[in-house]
């Protein structure tokens, strides 16, 4: 064999992908991610789970296990996880500079541009393990737990190719800006990126979508509602961000024609997706007036009125069934009183409920302060009269008489006549009073529910049959109480 | 004798500065000394025969390959060894690992790459350290695990920039039969200021001064220029010495 035909032979020889699994073992266990990812790992799950289902303090907790709810909570671990992810990467990324070894490997024979990528894999899979552990710690107790739905792989997508892209992002900036200032500094910009987005004011618009934990609190996609689309347009900003900033490694680092083709894919890609999302408004938005709803039915049990949950709750029915009639008990049998209570979506508006039934939207023991006021104000029936104008006086008002009290739309001057009856069903129930203002023509509350709550039993209960339904039709003011 | 380096006429400049200057060298199977005072293109010569950046001008043949295309640099670099002067590491890697990490990154077969690893740190008498992280390493072997990364692959073509920097007179005893041994199938070039490294190591040794070399030959033809020379502990000292005065004047 002459001396180009030994020369052509080992040009053709290439042995990388054998290199792969070797490099990535190396740079993923003496990496500082894989160190760390046992505490990120615990912390993610504490943030996510007693933000969720650990915690009584969270005002939402219910005590059931909701797919939507554990899906977005994997999402949004995005704002932990992706500026740690980030910082590493970064981190990482500059340590050949740092560490005065760029020399030596550039004489090695794997190209650059693929030892670049392979460091970026090492700092990126642990973050990957990270976030799929966390789809498991919470994933499995919701899939044994849950009595409804499935899980919305769309969300999990969606925070697994933001945690990428900061993954990568810090890893460019690490590469180009090799500093040891560069790792906090971008752990902390894509924090407060991430944030930025999430208060943006106009919840129609689609700014929120550059956030991947966008709209966290407004819990848009519920059991009552179908979940948004996956937001393709995330997934396309993201993803097509993540490939440009690798590629931008990549031309750098001496593979300038892929590095470029590459870029010429992804950057018009997140364009896309960027416009996309600027024009589509929020999916995670939510609209009830837009939102489909799920068919479902209700879970319902007996008392001394029946009370029905969504079937995601029916673990709660129980416990729900004993507050609401611990709650009802003074107005089971009284003329024009709910004989049903029924679990309605938070955001439900006045038309979607059902005349002669009262309505609750948190479970459990929580239910109490719902269908307390439920109980004595007929929505439907009063969304009817205010918009047909049928009843003189009747103007819906977004304004909270005498402050506290339910967090829904009421109407005066008939809301105060209902919100003393209801705070004596409350309290004599055991439940705490909502807080209560002092200022303009607030009535003492305090004075009329003690006395209300003074009257003799049987009188009080005469006065319930006669004026129940009008003081529930909202024709009953504060002057008309006993 | 199939010459494993071939330089024509190459060069390189830094800015305005000429660092090598129209060097011409073919070395072929041995242990190669390449001699000069600070400054004199050594390390800029050996970053050009590593790779590591391109000449300015000339042409370039290492190993028979053609290291400006992309394809036959490749090829080229898994028959190279290079230990730079300034020897980086990752201090939480073990020494195991980072010998491991340079075998892999020059795309040696996987098969081979653990039993060659060992090898390799064996022969740098580290084999009792090689789990230990090397941030609990000396300086001296640090250098040690260097040159471990730099034969690890049974390099063709080894480059070695002040080995011998840091190591005790143990060590360089044993790194000089070392890279005799190595010497024995390829070529080993060795840039140092330690002339007895020369003496006791090279079969053939090349004086650079200021981006040119002003001298070529075995040792003991470097110690032949220094008789009559009284500037230098030893004879090839003497030589050294002898040669820099002639060209400089």
């Amino acid at each position: 064999m002459n001396v180009n035909a030994n020369v052509n032979a080992a040009v053709k020889e290439t042995r990388e992908p054998r290199a792969f699994p070797g490099l990535l073992r190396i740079e993923t266990r003496r990496g500082v991610a894989l160190l760390l990812s046992p505490f990120i790992l615990a912390a993610a799950w504490w943030m996510a789970w007693y933000g969720t289902y650990g915690s009584m303090i969270e005002p939402g907790f219910s005590g059931a296990y909701i797919w939507e709810e554990t899906s977005r909570v994997v999402k949004d671990s995005i704002l932990t996880t992706g500026p740690l992810a980030a910082g590493i990467a970064a981190w990482v990324a500059g340590r050949n500079r740092r560490r005065g070894v760029g020399d030596l490997l550039s004489t090695t024979a794997l190209p650059g541009a693929r030892r670049e990528l392979f460091t970026w894999t090492g700092a990126a899979l642990p973050f990957v393990g990270i976030y799929l552990g966390l789809v498991v710690l919470l994933g499995v107790p919701t899939a044994i737990n849950a009595t409804w739905g499935t899980p919305i792989f769309g969300y999990i997508l969606v925070g697994l190719v933001a945690l990428l892209w900061d993954s990568a992002l810090g890893f460019a900036a690490g590469y180009w800006l090799p500093s040891r200032f560069t790792a906090p500094l971008v752990a902390v910009a894509l924090y407060v990126a991430h944030l930025l987005p999430m208060g943006a004011s106009d919840y129609d618009s689609g700014v929120g979508l550059l956030s991947p934990a966008a709209y966290s609190n407004m819990s848009g996609a519920d059991v009552f509602h179908e979940a948004p689309p996956i937001a393709a347009q995330q997934i396309m900003l993201f993803g097509g961000l993540a490939a440009a900033a690798l590629a931008s490694v990549a031309v750098r680092a001496g593979a300038r024609r892929a590095g470029r083709i590459s870029l010429t894919v992804a950057l018009p890609v997140a364009a896309g997706g960027l416009v996309a999302a600027l024009m589509s408004g929020n999916p995670y938005g939510f609209n009830a007036a837009e939102a489909e709803p799920v068919p479902f039915e209700y879970v319902c049990e007996g008392g001394g009125i029946t009370v029905c949950v969504h079937p995601a709750y029916s673990k709660l029915l129980p416990e729900t069934t004993t507050a609401v009639n611990r709650v009802a008990e003074p107005l089971v049998g009284v003329i024009g009183a709910p004989t049903r209570a029924v679990q309605i979506d938070h955001y439900m508006t006045p038309k979607d409920f059902e005349k002669g039934t009262a309505t609750f939207g948190y479970v459990g023991d929580e239910a109490k302060f719902d269908v307390a006021y439920s109980l004595v104000a007929d929505e439907a029936t009063m969304e009817e009269l205010a918009s047909t104008g049928k009843e003189e006086g009747f103007t819906k008002e977004d304004v909270r008489v005498c402050g506290g009290s339910p967090p829904r739309r009421f109407f005066s001057p008939s809301y105060e006549a209902q919100s003393v009856v209801g705070d004596w069903l409350l309290a004599r129930s055991g439940g705490k009073l909502p807080p209560r203002g002092s200022t303009g023509d607030c009535p003492n509350a305090e004075d009329l529910i003690e006395g209300f709550a003074a009257l003799d039993p049987a009188e009080r209960r005469a006065w319930l049959d006669e004026n129940l339904a009008d003081l529930r039709a909202g024709r009953v003011s504060l002057d008309d109480l006993p | 004798m199939g010459m494993n380096v071939r330089a024509a006429g190459i060069s390189r400049r830094f800015g305005r500065t000429e660092v090598l200057a129209d060097v011409n060298l073919s070395v072929g199977t041995g242990v190669f000394g390449l001699l000069g005072p600070n400054g004199a293109g050594k390390t800029t010569l050996l970053r050009t025969l590593a790779t590591a950046i391109e000449p300015s001008a000339g042409s370039l043949r290492l190993l028979g390959f053609d290291p400006s295309d992309p394809g036959e640099r490749r090829a080229l670099r898994r028959s190279l060894g290079y230990l730079p002067q300034s020897l980086g590491y990752y201090p939480n890697f073990t020494v195991f690992e980072f010998v491991e990490y340079f075998a892999l990154l020059k795309e040696m077969p996987k098969g081979e790459v653990g039993p060659a690893v060992a090898r390799a740190i064996d022969r740098v008498g580290l084999g009792g350290r090689a789990k230990s992280k090397m941030k609990t390493l000396s300086g001296g072997m640090i250098r040690r695990v260097g040159i471990a990364q730099a034969i690890v692959n049974e390099p063709t073509l080894l480059l070695l920039d002040e080995p011998t920097a840091g190591l005790d007179p143990e060590q360089r005893v044993s790194f000089r039969a070392l890279v005799r041994d190595l010497g024995e199938k390829g070529t080993v070039v060795v840039s140092t200021h330690l002339v007895e490294d020369v003496g006791a190591a090279c079969t053939e040794v090349a004086l650079m001064d200021a981006g040119a070399i002003v001298f070529r030959g075995t040792p003991e033809e470097l110690t032949r220029r220094g008789e009559g020379q009284t500037v230098g502990d030893s004879p090839l000292e003497r030589g050294y010495v002898s040669v820099l005065s002639g060209t400089r004047t």
